[in-house]
């Protein structure tokens, strides 16, 4: 029906990830015989591209699907549909469940939280070989590859024999970035890696992982619902609401002049360290609703303060506006909306 | 290294104490109390049979109970008994809970809702008057008394083992394991066993105290043991009449229930003390 269309002004020996028309929906069930009643759309059809290199974040606020999107695209859930494909040595791989157990190697996940992800019973040496072990490296390999790896992220080898519990929240978030990076993946999904972290910690992870980043030469899906730090993070970041993709552009032109009423509004919420700024915050009315029972036509309708009558009935698709700039909204380029208020100088 | 954890803290180390004082006793009951008739050693020696019990004297430490049945002899070789019971309902019970337990948390959706209404109506029995019905029917002695709480105690197992499975699906170690390339039954082995079993461990060993005292309950409402078995409970059911003394001295016939009483107790005692340091050993979090 309203299926999304891969738009990719992207040159195709470049990208490393393309997903097209990704869908993930939970069925409901109700009744005395558990029947198929509805739904919930959490991922309702999403497309995109990642160059190799870059960093794509993917932003949205609770329950837009963004995690789910990044477990989808790993296989760690059963997308509903969609095409994945991978780019192995300049070859686009679909990635289903027969290859993707060629593919684990290759695409790997930091968890968001840290003290969920660490089996609390495995020391960190045997935490970070896992991976290795399951692709059946030696043990002498193993543990020289651990030390490595627990130097690349800050951490020592006297941290080896401990376990997980024995470590503050930077620390145990460290070792699953060890853990991810030990197959050598070439992309690594961050699922939110720093939202469970006091503030000074993410700091230092989020500066980690770029250092990783240009050591390994690691391509990113950051996904994070704090706009400051993804803008921190991303060459290109996508915004999400309810299942879909609503925009997406480079960091700059997405904070410059965003396009979708909705990025207008996530970025009039950016905190701003200035107490007498005064400025004009966009709040929108009435709550996210339910994935299970989308509004009819434009998912945001309901809550956009630029809404017309097509709004309700047709859906927007996602189209190109300027070079690489896509956003589905009907008066995309009608609209001019606010910048975000300031551009932090990082 | 579990064992030398277990020394460490006074408190397990008095339950283990107590506990391998009752291993030895069990052990050596045919030189410490040696038996009238090797055939049946398990059967308490009668001396004479007058209904008064004997206070203790050197041939008879602990004195002899109602029936004139030497309570030291019933004592050690009711160390058997307690063991062969404990160990016997809980291994049994515990092995069944954990495979239902285990099949309705990992595959779910049908089978969990099978298998755990299967659960409930089992745990919707009063216990007692279940145990007493099943032994009516099957008639007297300890291996039916065994069966009757195997029969009842594995739901307690089979709802543990699933809710910890359930709890341990969703953690993102989990899912972490799998997006690592883990083969699903390593992630059974090596994650969701080790994490969910261990409670079952600790709820074990501190549950053969309370099968050792619901067997001897059963004893003394007379449907365990048969009569003269060497058995805790039935022991005591010996002393019932006895419980008050004479007139003129209240604790005339004291070792008919102190004995067998202190015996009881500290064997409970001993395994829940295990138990409780079970659980601190086990968790890697108590360990620094």
């Amino acid at each position: 029906m309203n299926e999304q269309k891969i738009i990719t002004s992207l040159d195709d020996n470049n990208v490393l990830l393309s997903v097209s028309g990704l869908k993930k929906y939970y069925p409901i069930t109700g009744g005395l015989f558990k029947t198929h009643v509805n739904d919930v759309k959490a991922v309702d059809g999403i497309s995109f591209a990642i160059k190799k290199g870059e960093t794509l974040g993917l932003v949205g606020e609770s329950g837009c699907g963004k995690s789910t999107a990044g477990r989808t695209i790993l296989h760690l859930n059963k997308p509903t549909a969609g095409d994945i494909k991978f780019n192995l040595d300049g070859q686009m791989v679909d990635v289903n469940q027969r290859s993707i157990k060629r593919l684990r190697r290759h695409m790997q996940i930091v968890f968001q939280d840290p003290y969920s992800s660490l089996d609390p019973r495995m020391r960190v040496d045997e935490i970070i070989e896992e991976p290795l072990k399951a692709y059946g490296m030696k043990k002498d390999e193993r543990k020289k590859r651990v030390a490595e790896l627990l130097e690349a992220v800050g951490l020592g080898k006297s941290h080896m024999k401990r376990f997980p519990h024995e470590f503050s929240g930077g620390q145990r978030q460290r070792i699953g970035i060890a853990r991810a990076l030990a197959l050598k993946p070439s992309l690594v999904i961050c699922d939110e890696p720093v939202s469970a972290l006091d503030v000074s910690v993410q700091a230092q992870v989020i500066n980690l992982l770029k250092d990783l980043q240009d050591q390994f030469g690691l391509t990113y899906l950051f996904i994070a619902h704090d706009l400051s730090v993804v803008q921190y993070v991303s060459d290109r970041i996508a915004v999400m609401y309810l299942g879909k993709i609503v925009e997406i552009a480079s960091s700059a032109e997405l904070f410059l002049e965003p396009k979708h009423p909705y990025t207008e509004a996530l970025l009039s919420a950016i905190p701003l360290p200035a107490v007498d700024y005064d400025r004009e915050q966009i709040i929108l009315e009435g709550d996210v609703p339910s994935p299970a029972n989308p509004p009819s036509g434009c998912h945001f309708h309901t809550r956009c303060p630029y809404r017309q009558e097509i709004c309700s009935q047709k859906e927007p698709s996602l189209q190109n506006i300027n070079d690489g700039h896509q956003v589905a909204c009907h008066f995309a380029r009608e609209l001019s909306l606010a910048a975000a208020p300031v551009i932090s100088a990082i | 290294m579990v064992l030398k954890k277990l020394m460490r803290n006074p408190i397990s180390l008095l339950g283990l104490i107590i506990l391998i004082g009752f291993v030895l006793v069990a052990i050596f009951a045919p030189k410490l109390a040696p038996p009238r008739d090797p055939e049946q050693p398990y059967m308490i020696p009668r001396y004479g049979y007058s209904s008064t019990p004997k206070p203790p004297v050197p041939e008879h430490p602990f004195g002899t109970t109602e029936g004139q049945y030497d309570i030291f002899y019933g004592i050690v070789w009711g160390t058997r008994t307690a063991f062969w019971v404990g160990l016997f309902v809980v291994g049994v019970s515990c092995a069944i809970g954990i495979i239902v337990g285990s099949i309705a948390g990992y595959y779910g959706g049908k089978f969990d809702e099978i298998l755990m209404r299967i659960v409930d109506v089992f745990m919707s029995f009063p216990f007692l008057i279940a145990a007493v019905v099943i032994t009516t029917i099957l008639g007297r002695g300890l291996d039916k008394v065994m069966l009757a709480m195997v029969c009842f105690y594995w739901m307690g197992y089979a709802r543990l083992v699933r809710g910890s499975i359930l709890a341990i699906k969703e953690e993102e170690y989990i899912l972490a394991a799998k997006a690592c390339g883990v083969k699903d039954w390593q992630i059974i082995m090596k994650h969701v066993l080790p994490n969910s079993i261990f409670p079952v461990l600790v709820q074990a060993s501190m549950n053969i105290g309370s099968v050792v005292i619901t067997a001897s309950g059963l004893s003394f409402l007379g449907v365990g043991a048969p009569q003269g078995y060497a058995d805790w409970g039935q022991m005591i059911s010996f002393g019932r009449n006895w419980l008050l003394g004479t007139p003129e001295n209240a604790f005339a016939y004291w070792y008919t229930i102190v004995y067998p009483g202190l015996a009881i107790v500290l064997f409970v005692l001993a395994w829940n003390l295990v138990g409780d340091a079970f659980r601190d050993v086990l968790d890697p979090k108590m360990q620094s």
